[in-house]
């Protein structure tokens, strides 16, 4: 596969060996995600008990397995679409999305989370968030992408709180997450694919964090890593949203 | 006795087909499968379905809109006219990167199937789906 850096510059246009490689990564993924689909079948199916009673503590390991599974997804999901966005051919439809549902959902899904970590997480959201049009589905993958990230670098006990509101047409999201304190130039290098070790944020999840940069971008908003100063980082997300009707 | 609703699913992965055949009978269906769109259109006779479960990329990337075809367009098809109403499912990992869209319309420009669910599925999402599709036929 060629550097990102040669897609965005259109380097090495060799017409066989594009085609060849595109097919290569979609038979990758199908691949992948056939694989990956057919684990979280399995342990769906044990978890409801299709052959019979679980316990609570299968349930909940079987859960944390189905969870791990669907990071996996994510995660090739992730790293296809942004293959796509700096080839210049990703498409995502636009379509009418109740954004606080969307947020409420999230919050459902990662709370049992970070209550299991042992994190104490706030969400609050500001004021009414409206229905719009947008990309719903896109947005909704990099607030769950970014969330894991989140709760990863949260140390046991500490504080992670996300703070969303729209002010004048546009959304904002602000998640604060005591976790290891690095400064702003340090905290940039989580978007260099070479440099993001540095900043105790493990491999691969640097990843996830520059797919959610280039995803929020793709939608015209702007994503943003810093200091918490004295207790961690925090990243906020900026959002153009188009009022739905 | 009431009769059980007949599931075909035609896939290519042996251990998916394993594991959605015993959540189907589990759940008190019969379940049968060919593992190619070529051997699914070979054996639809014999099983006599109430719906297809179809895979989209088996023997080559399009095999599952093959089937589709071949079912739908009975003109052509005269052979598969039995099958021409029975719902299709699909199944498929590939949804997004195909952009797919599907119309129960035969003739529609767009794919002439009843549903689709993209991989990874929760078998009660799967047995939801089936279990409306086939209210509905």
């Amino acid at each position: 596969m060629r550097d990102a850096d040669d897609r965005r510059r259109g380097r090495s246009p060799v017409d066989g060996v594009e085609c060849r490689e595109n097919l290569l990564i979609n038979h990758f993924f199908h691949d992948f995600k056939g694989n990956i689909s057919t684990v979280i079948m399995c342990i769906e199916a044990v978890s409801d008990g299709v052959w019979g009673e679980v316990t609570e503590r299968q349930k909940a390991s079987l859960g944390r397995a189905g969870r791990t599974c669907e990071r996996m997804i994510r995660l090739i999901n992730n790293f296809r679409d942004m293959t796509q966005m700096e080839e210049g051919v990703f498409e995502s439809e636009p379509e009418t999305v109740n954004v606080g549902a969307v947020l409420e959902g999230i919050e459902r899904e990662i709370a049992p989370v970070a209550h299991e970590r042992g994190q104490l997480l706030d969400f609050v959201r500001e004021g009414r968030l409206p229905a719009a049009t947008f990309r719903g589905a896109l947005f909704e993958r990099v607030m769950k992408s970014l969330f894991e990230v989140v709760l990863d670098a949260t140390r046991r006990g500490g504080r992670v709180i996300a703070r969303s509101g729209c002010d004048g047409g546009g959304l904002s999201v602000d998640v604060a997450f005591e976790a290891i304190e690095a400064d702003e130039e340090t905290l940039g290098t989580v978007f260099d694919r070479l440099a993001q070790t540095r900043t105790g944020l493990q491999l691969g999840r640097g990843f996830t964090l520059l797919f959610c940069r280039e995803a929020v971008a793709w939608m015209g908003g702007r994503l943003h890593l810093g200091p918490w100063p004295g207790r961690g980082c925090r990243v906020t997300i900026a959002l153009p949203l188009k009022p739905a009707g | 006795m009431e009769k059980k609703p007949k599931i075909f699913m035609v896939d290519d992965d042996a251990d998916l087909v394993l594991v959605v055949k015993s959540v189907f009978e589990a759940s008190g269906y019969e379940f049968a499968s060919a593992g190619s769109a070529k051997e699914g259109l070979e054996k639809i006779d014999a099983v006599r379905p109430d719906l297809i479960i179809l895979d989209v990329m088996m023997e080559d990337l399009v095999a599952g809109f093959r089937v589709v075809n071949a079912l739908r367009d009975y003109e052509a098809n005269p052979q598969n006219r039995a099958w021409a109403t029975t719902p299709i499912l699909m199944l498929t990992s590939v949804q997004q990167r195909t952009k797919m869209k599907f119309s129960q319309d035969v003739g529609s420009k767009l794919l002439p199937i009843d549903s689709f669910l993209e991989k990874p599925v929760k078998p009660q999402a799967l047995l939801a789906t089936v279990a409306e599709l086939l209210k509905k036929a």
